[in-house]
């Protein structure tokens, strides 16, 4: 008798591999963490996700998504962001009003500035500018929180820390980033001998270049702003210098390196701007708020105002008090806008329904700062620099110096918060 | 037409001025196994049907588009998804690439590198040492990573 045929293993059809350009199509779609994890997965797609045409893609893509930074002087940074939730059912929709804003993260992977007074100066493509005050000479770092990378950026002539005025923006025409020192008031008010100066450092040339003094402009910067990236430019809010109560807009353009000022939107009380920033990508401006609503003002080529948005503020318990200032700082993919109120907190709009609501973030008491940036893959290193080079620079954090000011200020605040009295004035 | 390829295979027949019996045509489509492209041809013609019903809202035929793609997907394995872009993506179907594109990134968003490794057919290619090292640098992006 014949032994019965084994019915044949049927051979596992292989995984049909997907083109290479399709590859970035999808990985385009993924979140900063997964796509730093998937380096990991081979050297194409590690040379993928490094190279800088992938980083491009990915940080314009349109559903690209927004970290809200708060800066808190001497305490670490803290995020709220669109924290998604992960679906294992494939649910690709969110449904929630607010998109995962309801939670802050403290940033403790950025140890440069533990109990140490610092200013975020700037920030573009999801890379930080912060000057920190270290006991030393003072630190000018460039960082990505969304890939916890930073770097230590040589220090102009004549650098007085947290005092001075920086501006962090994107050169198109040579395709790379540039910093750039403005004058700052402070240091033309206090320091003997200041000769104001303008001058930008390129990534890839880590070096300073002053620009031409006929191009300095007759203004000084306060060194508590924060320098706004849109259009091209950098723009700050300065004195006018026939009258100091009246406010201006200085323009930095970062391929001319030249200087203007742009003119100011339109108001029927004659109030001065009073905030800077952008929105959906373009320069926003809102005018000192008095009233019971804040409009907010949009331009796309310096010359003309449109109004974005008009944001009804939220009755308080006393009509006469001024309650703090409204910052919008993004929207949401449900079209509400997210508001931070200094010494209050958030509060959400939805301008079809016209709704003002408060807007609980876990985690978050008080802040100096607040900055939204991209999630984006963009490193603070040229693309030429070593790896040796970027581990000298985690290293060289903990030098003996700044060890033993940062202890000496965590001391302080320890003892400023048990008698419950303030550390003194933070803008100094 | 959405199936761009099949689209220019009617405008290579009229320029080269076959005449042919539409309804009756054979088109070649070597590289679409049957099962995707019924997929595909089912995705297709709900598109156009919603779009169809919502003629002048747009973000009515978003929802509705989205509620019929999380149903597919519930019927869709994880598997199939590779075989569903090569077609798409070989006859030019935008929308459809674009879902399923999309499909495949929420998949593997929080996965492990050996499963993405497994899913998209994949092998380690690091010098020895090479892979540890970046585990080490990045160890913060291993972590909450969903287990296989």
């Amino acid at each position: 008798m014949e032994a019965p045929t084994p019915t044949p293993t049927p051979t596992p059809t292989p995984t049909p591999e997907l083109p290479e350009d399709i590859i970035p199509d999808i990985l385009k779609r993924l979140p900063v963490k997964s796509l730093v994890r998937f380096r990991c997965v081979s050297k194409s797609w590690h040379s993928l996700i490094t190279s800088s045409s992938f980083i491009h893609t990915h940080l314009h893509f349109k559903k690209s998504r927004s970290l809200i930074l708060l800066a808190r002087y001497c305490e670490t940074l803290l995020s709220i962001g669109p924290q998604q939730q992960h679906q294992p059912d494939f649910n690709i929709t969110t449904t929630t009003a607010v998109d995962g804003f309801q939670k802050a993260v403290e940033l403790d992977s950025f140890v440069l500035v533990k109990n140490l007074p610092y200013y975020v100066k700037g920030h573009c493509d999801g890379l930080i500018c912060v000057v920190i005050k270290d006991g030393g000479d003072g630190a000018l770092v460039l960082w990505n929180p969304s890939i916890r990378q930073y770097k230590r950026l040589p220090l102009p002539r004549n650098f007085h820390s947290t005092r001075e005025v920086f501006g962090l923006g994107f050169d198109s025409t040579i395709g790379d980033y540039k910093v750039v020192r403005a004058p700052s008031s402070y240091c033309q008010m206090k320091i003997k001998d200041y000769h104001p100066q303008v001058e930008v450092l390129t990534l890839g040339s880590n070096t300073w270049r002053k620009i031409p003094d006929e191009d300095t402009p007759p203004f000084c910067i306060e060194h508590f702003f924060q320098a706004t990236n849109a259009n091209g430019a950098l723009y700050w809010l300065v004195a006018a210098n026939d009258d100091p109560f009246h406010c201006e807009i200085l323009r930095f353009d970062l391929a001319k390196e030249k200087f203007k000022v742009v003119p100011s939107p339109p108001d029927t009380f004659h109030r001065n701007v009073s905030w800077l920033g952008t929105l959906e990508g373009s320069l926003c401006a809102i005018h000192t708020q008095r009233l019971s609503y804040v409009d907010v003002w949009t331009s796309k080529d310096d010359e003309t105002w449109t109004k974005l948005i008009t944001i009804p503020r939220m009755p308080g318990p006393e009509a006469s008090v001024r309650h703090s200032d409204y910052v919008p700082l993004c929207f949401t993919s449900s079209g509400a806008v997210v508001i931070g109120i200094k010494l209050e907190g958030f509060v959400t709009y939805h301008p079809i329904e016209n709704k003002v609501s408060k807007l609980a973030v876990q985690g978050v008491e008080h802040w100096l700062q607040e900055t939204v940036c991209a999630e984006s893959l963009v490193s603070p290193y040229a693309a030429d620099e070593p790896a040796a080079a970027r581990q000298h620079q985690m290293r060289s954090a903990h030098t003996a110096s700044r060890s033993l000011w940062q202890l000496i200020l965590g001391l302080k605040h320890g003892v400023a918060n048990y008698f419950s009295c303030s550390s003194g004035d933070p803008r100094q | 037409m959405k199936f761009c390829a099949v689209k220019q295979y009617f405008d290579d027949e009229n320029n080269n001025n076959i005449t042919s019996g539409a309804s009756t045509t054979m088109i070649p489509l070597p590289n679409v196994e049957s099962h995707p492209l019924a997929i595909l041809i089912t995705y297709c013609k709900k598109h156009l049907k919603i779009k169809a019903n919502n003629a002048d809202n747009k973000k009515e035929t978003e929802k509705e588009m989205e509620q019929y793609e999380q149903e597919l997907l519930k019927k869709v394995m994880p598997q199939e998804l590779t075989e569903l872009i090569l077609a798409a993506n070989y006859l030019n179907f935008k929308e459809a690439l674009d879902f399923f594109c999309r499909a495949v990134a929420s998949a593997i968003q929080n996965k492990s590198i050996e499963f993405v490794r497994k899913f998209f057919g994949l092998e380690s290619d690091f010098e020895l040492g090479e892979e540890e090292k970046l585990r080490e640098e990045f160890a913060w992006s291993f972590e909450g990573v969903d287990e296989d």
